[in-house]
């Protein structure tokens, strides 16, 4: 009874209490912070827009690490293998295993993780990226019709015939929805069709794989993908 | 110390950016033009507690009076000492280390007679026998200065124009960053764990078949730090973590790296088609390879030459001005010829057998020192100076050991204490002097004047005042610090 009695008690708290919380729809908030709405008169009586997030105040966000970004990258590419360097060394296990947030008791003595990144983690998961992007790129180009991501792209002579032919979208969207599990904005989409542009003006081969491989290398290591 | 623009800047500078800010993230506040003419701190780890005893200060039983049985004392004919230096070598051959059945034999004299003019011993008693905390007091003084490091408080004096200034291979508290909040960014510590794969993780692409061009990466780079992470919702929602922050920065510093080419410069394997395919894939060894592989041979095997290889690397290319390296506390041995590299606990075997251990572990770290300080000597800084001329190795040290051993035993067992001292090795030192003394009865060092060096029987040197001595023997501004003045340790002053 009156475990019942403290429950009522704190939900009516709650609800008495001005939220911070954002709407049930993700929107705006109302109590000035972040991404609320705000004083209709301030913009000449227009109602700002404001984006429909609420802005963390702690920022509390962790590094994924070796195995995770490993794990991460093998199933958004559908690859068993990553990583591996000088065509033997397994990125995730040995090279950049440390690097990466990992730890090796038996040989390094290191017991614990290091306890932030480090200036050349950067660097070791470019390099993870690079090579799993290749292999799934090289793999789509060779079979265009069964591909994991970049499925059925308009190809003449190693570039995009039309850059913003839909199967461009669709490509990048499935490269979104595997690697960060979400549908690309308009926005996102179109800068990558921008990369395709100004890759192919510098006259070089291969625009269009290099293209999906560094389209594929820019989500994997961009902050959302590598930070939770 | 004396105060000045410069400091007061850094000051003005850290107290902008302090309480909530990472250190990692506070900006180069010297610029290239006012930089230092840089000077080198080599740290090199006793992990496990390197008694002086056992090395430079050793105890005849001739010299230890009535108790010499059961005191850490050594045969006389093991010892051996010389008129022109106050130093002592122990030189030991046995034919097993503790329960390990691999003979050894060791020899300090060599090292003595080579460096004795740049070696200095000072002796210290500190507060802790836990190894973290021990060994971490041994580099801060016990948060002499904010909790800084020594290698924090020398990158910062000297490593605002180097890519990566401090570079730490070792492990437990020497790994560990200081807590000094008003540190600049540049100064924290880099830790690396694999020495001799590390160049690898130098570039984002060199090395990788089959990709686009590096320009067309650079593209990819820019869509990703200036559209897709700067306008993301993730990013927005969390843009106040320090840890977003501190990436940030360091993806700015790792382009630095790429530019300098320090996959190359700092790679020492040499193309091994098979096993190390280096042209294969487009890479190349280092110019300097061929000569640091002469000095440490065995780097694929101990990882310990790994470290001193790549310490050389680092600061022969201005990469750093300070490293750290260390033995692991795992075991390194070989059955083929027998020979026992590295015990397991480094120094603290000393639990199991204390003379075998500190006797294997002092010729393995004086080795490695004794190559560096060839090395250094062999390459010139500029103007005929070579980069030994603006070194220093400090052996930093977890703690002494106990003093006591089972009547007569040369095989024993030994725990931690809190007496012991340091050695330090540079040009900038009081050479061939140890400051303070050993009591040969009780094995206890005592302390010495911080003016003149004169022995203090009874004093004991606080973990402040060597770690004061060994920064300002190194020329670091140390102004508003309140460490003391420890003048007894720099050369000619």
């Amino acid at each position: 009874m009156f475990r019942k009695t403290l429950l009522i008690a704190t939900c009516t708290l709650l609800f008495a209490c001005p939220s911070s919380e954002p709407s049930e729809d993700g929107g705006p908030t109302r109590d000035g912070g972040p991404g609320s709405i705000e004083d209709p008169n301030r913009d000449g009586g227009t109602t700002v827009t404001t984006p429909s997030f609420l802005a963390s105040e702690k920022g509390s966000v962790r590094f994924k690490k070796a195995k995770r970004i490993e794990a991460d990258f093998a199933t958004a590419l559908g690859l068993s293998e990553v990583c591996t360097e000088l065509g033997q060394y397994s990125c995730s296990d040995f090279i950049h295993r440390i690097t990466l947030g990992g730890v090796e008791a038996y040989v390094q003595g290191l017991n614990e993780p290091l306890p932030f990144t480090s200036v050349t983690t950067p660097l070791a998961v470019e390099r993870m990226a690079l090579f799993a992007c290749r292999e799934r790129v090289s793999a789509d180009f060779g079979n265009p019709s069964s591909g994991r991501i970049f499925l059925n792209l308009p190809l003449a002579n190693g570039a995009l015939a039309d850059v913003e032919a839909e199967e461009v979208a669709a490509s990048i969207q499935r490269l979104y929805q595997r690697a960060l599990l979400r549908v690309p904005t308009p926005d996102e989409v179109e800068h990558h069709r921008q990369l395709y542009r100004d890759i192919e003006a510098d006259g070089q081969p291969n625009a269009a794989r290099d293209w999906a491989v560094l389209s594929c290398h820019a989500v994997l290591t961009s902050m959302e993908s590598l930070f939770y | 110390m004396r105060s000045n623009r410069r400091h007061f800047l850094k000051g003005m500078g850290a107290a902008a950016v302090g309480g909530a800010v990472s250190p990692l993230l506070t900006p180069r506040t010297v610029g290239a033009q006012d930089a230092k003419k840089p000077k080198f701190l080599i740290v090199v780890a006793g992990a496990g507690g390197a008694s002086l005893i056992d090395s430079f200060l050793a105890i005849r039983e001739s010299e230890a009076g009535a108790g010499a049985s059961t005191l850490n004392c050594f045969r006389d004919a093991e010892v051996e000492s010389w008129n022109d230096t106050p130093f002592r070598a122990v030189n030991l051959s046995r034919s097993e280390v503790g329960a390990i059945p691999i003979p050894y034999r060791t020899n300090q004299s060599a090292f003595v007679r080579k460096h004795m003019n740049d070696l200095m011993v000072v002796t210290h008693t500190g507060t802790s026998v836990n190894h973290t905390v021990a060994q971490k007091r041994a580099i801060t003084g016990n948060e002499a200065w904010n909790g800084r490091t020594l290698q924090e408080a020398v990158a910062a004096e000297y490593g605002a124009t180097m890519t990566l200034p401090n570079v730490n291979m070792a492990a437990g508290g020497y790994l560990e960053p200081g807590i000094d909040r008003t540190l600049p960014g540049f100064a924290v510590g880099e830790p690396v764990a694999r020495p001799d794969f590390w160049p690898l993780s130098l570039d984002g692409a060199r090395g990788i078949k089959d990709l686009p061009s590096r320009t067309r990466l650079e593209l990819a780079r820019a869509l990703r730090d200036e559209k897709l992470d700067a306008e993301s919702t993730f990013f927005k929602t969390f843009e106040q973590s320090p840890r977003l922050q501190r990436w940030i920065e360091q993806r700015r510093l790792a382009k630095g790296l790429e530019m300098q080419d320090l996959i190359t410069k700092l790679n020492a394997y040499p193309d091994v088609p098979g096993s190390i395919p280096l042209s294969e894939y487009g890479l190349a060894e280092s110019p300097d390879g061929e000569t640091v592989r002469q000095a440490f041979p065995k780097f694929t095997q101990d990882p310990l030459e790994a470290q001193a290889m790549l310490a050389y690397l680092l600061i022969k290319n201005r990469v750093s001005c300070t490293v750290t390296i260390s033995p692991s506390f795992n075991v390194l041995l070989t059955t083929s010829p027998p020979a026992l590299t590295n015990p397991p606990l480094a120094f603290d075997f000393s639990h199991q057998s204390h003379r075998d251990a500190q006797a294997v572990m002092w010729q393995r770290i004086l080795g490695i020192a004794d190559r560096l300080v060839d090395l250094l000597k062999a390459t010139e800084f500029e103007a005929g100076e070579s980069l030994w001329d603006r070194s220093m190795i400090f052996f930093a040290s977890d703690f002494g050991r106990t003093k006591r051993r089972p009547s007569n035993s040369q095989s024993f067992g030994s725990s931690h204490d809190l007496n012991n001292g340091f050695a330090v090795l540079s040009p900038f030192v009081n050479g061939n002097n140890v400051l303070g003394g050993v009591d040969p009865t009780t094995a206890l060092t005592y302390g010495f004047d911080p003016q003149t060096g004169a022995p203090e029987v009874g004093r004991n040197m606080q973990e402040r005042e060597i770690y004061a001595g060994l920064l300002h023997a190194l020329d670091v501004d140390t102004s508003g610090s309140g460490l003391p003045d420890m003048r007894a340790m720099r050369k000619n002053a």
